[in-house]
């Protein structure tokens, strides 16, 4: 598969303020990415130095192959093929629906612009929507306004769609709806994009690589289901769903002991050679209950120390005897109180828990 | 403490319960009656029977429109671009000094547009230092610059309300245009094409309201027209009005022709306030202004010290040089007068334009209906009537009532008493109000909106209330609020001419009335101590705003 976008060592600064640091990472063809992170943790520096309107103070920025931005030479924006979206739609105001999406299509003939703006418009789910060459931005709802914008940002077909916060000025039903059915369109047109948010279910919703950045720097970068199930520092492994982190003792050559049970190790511990103690992490769905006797002052026993209805299941804190809290996920349906003590146990056929390094 | 008992209520307020329209309902009626007056007295003189100068005065009237008309446009223009280029400058782009230029091109506020004019003729006046350099430039034979003519004064105007547009244009083009223009270039434009397709339609609202303000305050002037020696409308009245007590018709009548154009400006600097609603609201992320290449970032600081330096810096400087000149003959207790006149009448005046604007913020949170809306909207139209206007409507209408009065009196008391609205300083300070309103209205509305009920029922539900409440909650909400609407309002009232000029006491000469007299006899040297003084007191108003909006800026960030 050809890389599309590759960004390699690229650091951003503000003056004395350095955004990104040494930020390396591909995008394929075809492909959906996305930086996730927290506010002020550059992504959108990021997309601002891939779109040219910041230039790169370190590394070097290539589309398709070719050099676009680098320490010493930097391509302007126009002529990079890269369309942005913003969360404020941005939307020019003065002038009408019509122009907004053919804005793009100045160079193309005018049969050939209307041709593609009405096929943009139907792609985005727009077909129904009449006076195009009459109605003004502020005329439309949020949604219609946040569909134009799509439909004008994939009009020209750039080569790379940057979606900066697209969804976090809508209501919250359309922020469920929305991240999927972008999804669709953009996978139907071909458009490789590049996604920053703040939002997880958007990065899990959206995007077929996942890139966690904090204070400037990329933490890690892969699927879906290795951000979560394979963090690989603390701050991914905190900043990604619900989870505990538990110190635990390595047994050498076996796995490792838990206050929960023992975790075997695929390859029989080997790599914990030289580390008495790790940190691991326990995602809910790990976690087993069972109805016990006794107190939870014994091995293996926890209190419950809340319950929070999530719909079909229930979210428990429980405190170990320890008195580190875990998470569990049951059935919403199931008989635990706020008080009661259960038996945990590490689910047998889940042993996908995490070591970390460090 | 009115106002205390009036947010009392406020916070007591409940939705849909209706109550009898109370105090703050009438006070906004009056207001806008007291607006409405002076338009109604211009349409009745326009339609009352033509007094008896009307027949001098009638073969000018053409000329006169002409003049005005042909002033504004020159004004509008040369304010647009300086306005516009400037913002554009300083909104979009870094250069050498920027954060400096940022600022100190609004400093030409502090200097009245008739300070400005008269110096600036004074420069280039055969014993000026502006002579000197125009004969080197042009070889000795060369006669004097033709300065006082209708381009001097178009430039002059120019360099004196540029500021308006420029601090609008400058607003519109950092959270609006930055961003519109971005994706105009994502989507394949080129910069100046993103400029000229995007950036600037997207900002034409602000850019036009900023226009219209520069009308207004073109078509208003009196004291720069008169010291260039240019006739308009706005002079004629004022030379009507100084002729003779029984030209008053015949200003009344002028006044009437000089508010249909005032009244259309007005209207459509509303037309672009509504334009600038339908704009979306600024974006999270203020556009970075964009790097310039060394020698166009010098070119650009060079231009913008330019205009800094003719519209304030130089004209300055002149004036101290020659207040220095005269210091010794006209620095004296008359000054001292002027000074005192200038400061009781500016203070007195802001102090009941917060008092006003606060009465109304109140009443615009308390009776949310669309009639009091409406109403509080319409009292601040005051700021589009020009000051000439005001002046004739309030005085005939003053004198009117004191006819009346005096009838009353004479006919219960046989007492013949000295007219009491309109002799003193009575109508003036109404005058001030109704022409500035809208100026201390923004600082004091806007504070009064941060007081929203659920703020008193939480301190109330702390254990707060009465004076306490008042002391720990009110006062210190609003205090920053109402001081920048007091200062706003009082700079304005310092260099305010026309209104004082037209409806000042007897012997109640204040600072500009004093620049305005000197300066028109063409004694610029003796104008310039008065004008300093004046310079000095709006510069003082101008810094102190600044400074506080500073520290409430650096406390919220």
């Amino acid at each position: 598969m050809r890389e599309r976008l590759e960004v390699g060592r690229a650091s951003v600064a503000y003056g004395t303020e350095i955004a990104v640091r040494d930020v390396s990472f591909k995008l394929a063809a075809g492909h959906i990415g996305c930086l996730l992170g927290p506010e002020g943790s550059g992504k959108t520096s990021l997309l601002r130095a891939i779109a040219g309107f910041e230039p790169v103070v370190q590394g070097a920025i290539h589309i398709d192959g070719a050099r676009v931005c680098s320490v010493k030479s930097k391509l302007p924006p126009e002529l990079r093929g890269v369309g942005m979206m913003f969360r404020d739609c941005a939307l020019f105001p003065h002038l009408t629906v019509g122009q907004n999406v053919g804005f793009g299509l100045h160079k193309l003939s005018r049969e050939e612009a209307i041709k593609r703006m009405i096929e943009s418009m139907h792609r985005v789910g727009l077909r129904d929507l009449r006076d195009l060459d009459r109605r003004y931005p502020h005329e439309l709802s949020g949604e219609q306004r946040q569909r134009v914008a799509l439909a004008r940002a994939i009009a020209p077909k750039p080569r790379l769609l940057l979606l900066d916060d697209p969804f976090s000025g809508q209501e919250r039903d359309l922020r469920e709806r929305l991240p999927l059915e972008v999804r669709d369109i953009l996978k139907q047109a071909e458009i490789t994009a590049l996604l920053a948010t703040c939002d997880e279910r958007e990065a899990f919703a959206m995007a077929d690589e996942i890139g966690v950045l904090s204070a400037g720097r990329l933490q890690q970068w892969g699927d879906a289901e290795a951000i979560y199930h394979r963090p690989v520092n603390r701050f991914v492994a905190n900043y990604i769903g619900q989870g505990a982190i538990l110190t635990v003792k390595a047994a050498p050559g076996l796995g490792i002991m838990t206050e929960i049970g023992f975790l075997p190790l695929p390859d029989g511990g080997a790599s914990l050679q030289g580390r008495p103690y790790l940190e691991i992490l326990l995602r809910p769905g790990q976690v087993a209950m069972h109805p016990a006797g006794g107190s939870n002052a014994e091995l293996g026993n926890a209190e419950v120390t809340a319950k929070t209805y999530r719909g079909v299941e229930a979210l428990y804190t429980l405190r170990l005897s320890s008195g580190t809290e875990i998470f569990a996920v049951a059935p919403a349906d199931n008989p635990y109180r706020v008080g009661e003590v259960v038996h945990v146990k590490l689910k047998p056929h889940h042993p996908a828990i995490l070591y970390m390094a460090e | 403490m009115a106002a205390s008992g009036g947010l009392a209520r406020l916070s007591a307020w409940r939705p849909g319960a209706w109550r009898f329209p109370g105090l703050f309902f009438w006070a906004a009626v009056w207001l806008c009656l007291l607006v409405l007056l002076p338009v109604l007295q211009g349409f009745s003189a326009l339609a009352s029977p033509l007094p008896e100068q009307w027949a001098q005065v009638r073969p000018l009237l053409p000329g006169l429109f002409f003049n005005s008309f042909g002033l504004v446009a020159g004004v509008v223009l040369g304010s647009g671009l300086l306005g516009t280029g400037l913002a554009w400058l300083v909104g979009l782009f870094d250069f050498p000094g920027r954060r400096f230029f940022n600022w100190a091109l609004l400093l030409p506020l502090a200097m009245p547009a008739y300070v400005l004019g008269f110096t600036l003729i004074g420069l280039f006046d055969v014993d000026g230092p502006g002579y000197a350099a125009w004969l080197a430039l042009q070889g000795e034979s060369a006669g004097p610059p033709p300065f006082r003519s209708i381009g001097g004064l178009i430039l002059s105007l120019s360099l004196s309300f540029y500021p308006y547009v420029y601090v609008s244009a400058r607003y519109a083009f950092q959270t609006r245009s930055g961003g519109a223009m971005e994706i105009a270039r994502s989507l394949g434009m080129g910069g100046a094409g993103a400029f000229f397709r995007v950036g600037l339609p997207v900002a034409l609202p602000w850019i036009g309201a900023g226009l219209a303000l520069a009308a207004m305050e073109t078509l208003a002037d009196v004291g720069t027209v008169t010291v260039f020696r240019y006739e308009t409308l706005a002079t004629a009245i004022y030379q009507a009005w100084a002729a003779s007590s029984a030209s008053l018709a015949t200003a009344a009548r002028l006044a009437g022709f000089l508010l249909l154009p005032a009244l259309v400006v007005l209207v459509l600097e509303q037309w672009f306030r509504h334009r600038q609603g339908r704009r979306a609201p600024p974006g999270p992320r203020l556009a970075k202004p964009a790097g310039l290449s060394e020698p166009l970032g010098w070119c650009a600081a060079v231009g913008a010290a330019l205009v800094l330096g003719s519209a304030f810096v130089i004209p300055a400087w002149q004036l101290l040089i020659w207040s220095a000149e005269v210091a010794v003959d006209e620095l004296d207790w008359r000054l001292a007068g002027y000074a005192w006149h200038t400061l009781l009448v500016a203070c007195f005046g802001a102090v009941l334009v917060v008092a006003t604007a606060s009465t109304l913020s109140l009443a615009k949170c308390r009776h949310k209906g669309a009639v009091l809306g409406f109403l509080t909207q319409f009292a601040r139209l005051g700021h589009g009537l020009p000051g000439a206007v005001l002046a004739v409507g309030l005085a005939v209408s003053a004198a009117a009532l004191d006819d009346r009065l005096a009838a009353f009196s004479q006919s219960q008391f046989h007492v013949d008493p000295s007219p009491i609205v309109g002799g003193g300083l009575c109508a003036l300070l109404l005058a001030y109000v109704v022409r500035f309103l809208a100026t201390g209205f923004g600082p004091a509305d806007h504070a009064f909106r941060r007081f929203t009920p659920s703020l008193a029922e939480s301190a109330r539900s702390l254990g707060v209330h009465g004076f306490a409440l008042w002391q720990e909650l009110h006062f210190p909400l609003l205090r920053g609020g109402l001081l920048s609407a007091f200062l706003l309002a009082f700079i304005e009232m310092v260099k305010e001419l026309p209104i004082i000029l037209l409806m000042r006491p007897e012997g109640w000469d204040t600072l500009a009335v004093r620049v305005f007299a000197t300066a028109r006899a063409g004694e610029w040297h003796r104008a310039a101590l008065p004008a300093l003084v004046l310079v000095l007191l709006v510069l003082a108003g101008l810094l102190i705003h600044i400074f506080l909006g500073r520290r409430a800026e650096n406390r919220h960030a």
